[in-house]
């Protein structure tokens, strides 16, 4: 990633994260000043998802999609926000379950971890290039047509594959090389790990309200180092965007499930609903966490109805001018390959489809550990007399395991297999997966707390400062212990393939021009062939350039000669690094 | 429930937690370790691509030509339209080429728009003859088979 592909960033991040702080001040009303800065990665989420569906669905109506348009968005909501949230009055600060003495040591010890994980996503994203298949077939080619037109362009929509694939994640992918000024896939790579990272802070920021810092900073690390996590990080698609969208939905659901406040229902109504214009399973996760809530605050009761309609529904609501839009465009559906009627034809899938499900969503190469981990707190959870929360993460784990069975079972071209270049099952899993992680550490604070545990001594001031230090200390250290063993990090541009030779090199090409466009080089060697020089050839230069070269000047002798030569007639060649 | 059985029922879901809390972290700190290690060899082989390779990178190879992509990418305008136009099957040794170069070749030239029967045509291993007469060879690599055509057509963009 080059320096301007870091201010793309910059300001990517900068802009959602205005919106998403209107958001979150309106929600929970307005923050103290020190607790703002905690408040950044829920806030930059918040605003990817609402932001990110208001402008999709304003293109939809025919706004064109530019910079300006999200600055205005931005703006629209951070004032909108401020203004609500001063209505709502100062917020409430919650102090979560404190660690003890031992504990707070061990819970910065994972935090440390984290951070240096966080910081090799990093490492590895800089310069990562495009492999994913679907990410270079579809997924961002879709963003480069609404870069390039504006709008959702129907004659390119219409040629690529998965034409009616949900348009939030390459509207976001738009939105960087939007404000990044060009095309940028590799550079692409660090927004994901912005999303990520965002992820990690989001998700602290929500549990450690109510969790033990142990619990929260060890299932968070456990989250970060999955195998799927560490490839869907680095794959520009939208498996792990559509992880931490419906795994944030989902605390913000455990968090209404306790309180029963509005602004928490609509916390968990903004990233549920945004699920449907994520990815098409957006609609049977919407559903699954639908019934969850259902079968959590009891089927006798008016209200769970209610409330489970609209998370059923809100998602199906917004998705609908997208829906719209490509139906009368006559563009490929996203359906099964089978109806509900023709299911039972291919019923000899139901069983390998179950035991590819159960058997991906137990792989440790897939997210170790997981399953049982978020079981265990589950069943613990009802043994120590909580119901609501055990049977929503128990509902929604049998949920989407079934979800995805039917998946299985009703997409026939796919062959039951976990091989990801031909079933998405592994990558799929982290629907159920990540929430129920997230979800564990909650249950485990409700066992403890039903056991009346207590932390056993509070760490002292004089601790609490030194796990700081120490933490910042590794934070540091990995970064710097990288740069001490592999030197300063490089920022490949163009120039690269421009570089002069040593003046002592014997191995060099001489290079009487660089010319971006392939014209326009054929231009120059035309001129030179016109004045004598006939070996002069074009080729590319390796950077996406192309260059005009005399292959067969060999040695500096041959080369000086040559250079003072084509400077009678106008030409400055030089040696270059062959 | 008598105060033993309460007693030992609170061990039990403390000793539940602390399993679950043990086996996460366990898991947890050793896939640091190797995430760590992974991610780092990673960012290496990424340090190591050139410029071409990390900007063609999933269409490396499989695609015939670096050059010829650049070259497309170059002569073809970027308002303009373009066709792909496939040999047959029987000439690619790598399965992938046949089957998706024209996907590869699409998001590559971005933002062009590709049309069947456009005058601008990027050619693997195509049977040229195909295409009628006037077509004029804008850029050709023979060895591999790729080959940016224009065509006299009407209307061609």
């Amino acid at each position: 990633m080059s320096a301007a592909g870091l201010l793309g960033l910059a300001a990517f991040v900068a802009v959602f994260t205005t919106a998403g702080l209107g958001v979150l001040v309106a929600l929970e009303g307005t923050p103290h000043l020190r607790s703002v800065v905690l408040d950044l990665g829920l806030a930059y989420l918040l605003g990817v998802v609402s932001l990110g569906s208001v402008l999709t669905l304003a293109v939809l109506a025919g706004v064109p999609f530019s910079a300006t348009t999200m600055l205005v968005g931005a703006a629209v909501f951070a004032l909108g926000g401020v203004l609500v949230g001063r209505a709502r009055g100062r917020r409430e600060e919650i102090e979560g379950p404190r660690a003890g003495r031992y504990g707070y040591l061990v819970a910065a010890g994972l935090l440390a971890l984290v951070l240096v994980v966080v910081e090799a996503y990093f490492r590895a994203g800089r310069l990562h290039g495009l492999f994913g298949f679907d990410a270079g077939a579809f997924w961002t080619p879709k963003a480069a047509a609404l870069h390039a037109a504006g709008e959702f362009d129907e004659a390119h929509f219409a040629s690529f594959p998965a034409p009616s694939y949900p348009p939030l994640v390459p509207m976001l992918q738009a939105a960087f090389f939007e404000l990044r000024g060009e095309v940028d896939l590799v550079g692409l790579h660090l927004v994901y790990w912005s999303w990520l990272a965002g992820f990690v802070a989001a998700s602290a920021r929500l549990l450690l309200r109510v969790a033990n810092p142990v619990l929260v900073w060890g299932m968070l690390l456990l989250l970060l180092v999955a195998g799927q996590a560490k490839k869907d990080a680095l794959t520009p698609q939208a498996d792990l965007f559509q992880d931490v969208v419906l795994g944030l939905g989902v605390l913000f659901v455990a968090r209404w499930l306790a309180d029963r406040r509005t602004s928490s229902l609509v916390g968990a109504l903004l990233f549920v609903s945004a699920l449907a214009l994520v990815k098409r399973e957006g609609y049977l996760f919407a559903a699954c966490v639908a019934g969850a809530v259902l079968l959590a605050c009891g089927l006798r009761t008016r209200s769970s109805w209610g409330h489970a309609a609209l998370f059923a529904l809100l998602p199906v609501a917004v998705a609908l001018p997208w829906r719209v839009w490509f139906t009368r465009r006559s563009l490929v559906g996203d359906g099964p390959d089978v109806g509900v009627l023709d299911l039972a034809d291919h019923a000899d899938r139901v069983a390998p489809a179950t035991w590819l499900v159960l058997r991906t969503l137990a792989d440790v190469d897939v997210w170790p550990a997981v399953l049982v981990v978020a079981l265990a707190a589950a069943v613990g959870a009802l043994l120590a007399g909580e119901r609501t929360l055990p049977v929503f993460t128990l509902s929604l784990l049998g949920l989407t395991a079934v979800g995805y069975v039917w998946t299985m079972w009703a997409f026939t071209s796919l062959p039951i297999t976990q091989d990801n270049s031909q079933n998405p099952i592994t990558r799929l899993v982290g629907g159920a997966l990540v929430p129920a992680a997230l979800l564990s550490p909650i249950l485990l604070q409700r066992v403890l707390d039903a056991t009346g545990w207590e932390a056993p001594r509070a760490p002292t001031h004089r601790l609490r400062v030194a796990a700081v230090a120490a933490v910042a200390a590794v934070a540091v250290a990995y970064p710097v212990g990288v740069l001490a063993l592999e030197g300063a990090p490089r920022f490949p541009s163009r120039a690269d393939c421009a570089a002069l030779a040593a003046p002592d090199a014997t191995e060099f090409v001489l290079v009487y021009d660089h010319r971006s466009w392939l014209p326009t080089a054929r231009a120059v060697r035309d001129r030179l062939a016109e004045v004598g020089f006939a070996d002069a050839e074009v080729r590319a230069d390796g950077c996406g350039g192309w260059e005009v070269v005399n292959p067969g000047v060999q040695t500096l002798e041959q080369a000086r000669g040559h250079i003072e030569d084509a400077r009678r007639v106008g030409f400055e060649p030089r040696l270059e690094e062959r | 429930m008598t105060p033993a059985t309460s007693q030992r029922r609170q061990a039990l879901l403390r000793a539940l937690v602390a399993g679950a809390a043990g086996l996460t972290i366990a898991v947890g700190v050793v896939g640091a370790v190797v995430a760590v290690r992974d991610l780092g060899e990673r960012a290496d082989v990424n340090s190591g691509y050139d410029f071409a390779d990390r900007e063609i990178a999933w269409g490396n190879g499989w695609t015939l030509s670096q050059e010829g992509l650049y070259a497309a990418r170059s002569l073809i305008p970027p308002q303009a339209d373009y066709d792909i136009v496939m040999g047959d099957e029987s000439k690619f040794t790598d399965p992938l080429t046949h089957r998706f170069a024209p996907n590869y070749v699409h998001s590559f030239l971005m933002p062009r728009h590709l049309r069947r029967g456009a005058g601008w045509v990027v050619c693997f291993r195509c049977e040229r003859e195909t295409l009628g007469a006037g077509v004029t060879v804008l850029w050709e690599d023979p060895e591999v088979g790729l080959s940016v055509l224009r065509l006299p057509r009407e209307g061609a963009a």
